[in-house]
């Protein structure tokens, strides 16, 4: 390869030890290595800054609302979820090259995204305190409520904003690892890939998320007299 | 928003393929295993000894269907919420401006 086997791919250089900025266009040396196929000239030279913008578009992009209903619990505001979003999709963009093909595009997506959470969004308050959910871990929501509505009817009753508000009152690992499992439906394994967790620790936090969720919409229930508290 | 996600809606239970022998579980190993269950997390086996329990066990069965409804729920009220249009176009220009422009 004439272009230089290592710090360029694709034209574009990916480290420093070149003595080129990262992500710059490099001129190619040496001549396009050209072939036909089917009377079609193809170079392998194109693979350029376009193509990659197109794998980008086609491969990422599609997670674009996986991306933003994470980031909007995350950060639990609209307009820097917004901004959280368009500076993790950014990153992934420059980088796109450290993407493999063929692996999880979506764990690499999101965990993009957390870190830049972290990094860039986390350090001034969120807004709203978060609750304390120890106690909620011996709650049961079915044992409350079952032999009254065992199909949870009173769910029903329940609107979005109120169950975004009170997964939003979750401290911040809890509401993440619920918005990845049960919003997303992300595997255990791949949750703990992306919070850098172990699988069991994945399975104990959104045991906790649920149940402590559960608590929280039976006493709005409760409160708004959608369903009524058990005597005794 | 009509995407397609990336993974079936909640992960129903795989039907028995062949019944892998599972000895018997009581009410409180399956209901420590219940989530697990529904999230599709179990090995063939231990799945097994769950879902034998659950049909051979009313109250669990009950409560397997009423966590399965909390899911649903839970899902169905948090989908709804997409990209806003500003923001995807704002993604659109932003991968077209840095085309060519590689790097800060």
């Amino acid at each position: 390869m004439s272009a230089g086997a290592e710090g360029f791919v694709h034209g574009i250089a990916l480290n420093r030890s070149a003595g080129v900025r990262v992500g710059a266009k490099v001129r190619q040396r040496g001549p396009l290595r050209r072939f036909r196929v089917g009377g079609i000239l193809h170079s392998v030279m194109s693979t350029t800054v376009e193509e990659r913008r197109r794998a980008f578009e086609e491969e990422a992009l599609p997670h674009l609302d996986t991306m933003y209903r994470v980031a909007l619990r995350l950060t639990r505001d609209p307009s820097r979820a917004e901004d959280l979003v368009q500076d993790a999709t950014l990153k992934a963009l420059r980088s796109w090259e450290q993407y493999r093909p063929g692996t999880n595009v979506r764990a690499w997506l999101l965990t993009i995204l957390r870190n830049t959470f972290i990094n860039d969004f986390r350090r001034e308050k969120t807004r709203g305190p978060s609750v304390d959910i120890t106690e909620a871990e011996k709650f049961s929501l079915f044992e409350e409520v079952g032999d009254r509505d065992p199909e949870g009817r009173f769910f029903d009753h329940i609107v979005d904003d109120e169950v975004l508000r009170a997964i939003d009152q979750l401290p911040e690992e809890f509401r993440e690892t619920l918005v990845l499992s049960d919003v997303e439906g992300l595997p255990y394994q791949e949750i703990g890939r992306i919070t850098g967790v172990p699988v069991g620790t994945v399975k104990s936090r959104l045991f906790r998320a649920r149940k402590a969720l559960q608590s929280r919409l039976y006493d709005y229930a409760v409160e708004m007299g959608y369903i009524k508290r058990r005597e005794g | 928003m009509s995407k397609k996600r990336g993974k079936p809606p909640r992960k129903a239970p795989r039907r028995p393929t062949r019944t892998a022998p599972s000895r018997p579980i009581d009410c409180e190993d399956a209901i420590e295993q219940l989530y697990s269950y529904l999230d599709g997390e179990l090995t063939a086996r231990d799945e097994s000894a769950v879902r034998g329990h659950l049909d051979d066990c009313s109250g669990c069965f009950g409560q397997y269907e009423f966590e399965r409804a909390f899911l649903r729920f839970l899902e169905a009220r948090c989908r709804a919420q997409a990209a806003p249009e500003p923001l995807r176009r704002r993604i659109f220009e932003q991968i077209l401006l840095n085309r060519g422009t590689e790097g800060r």
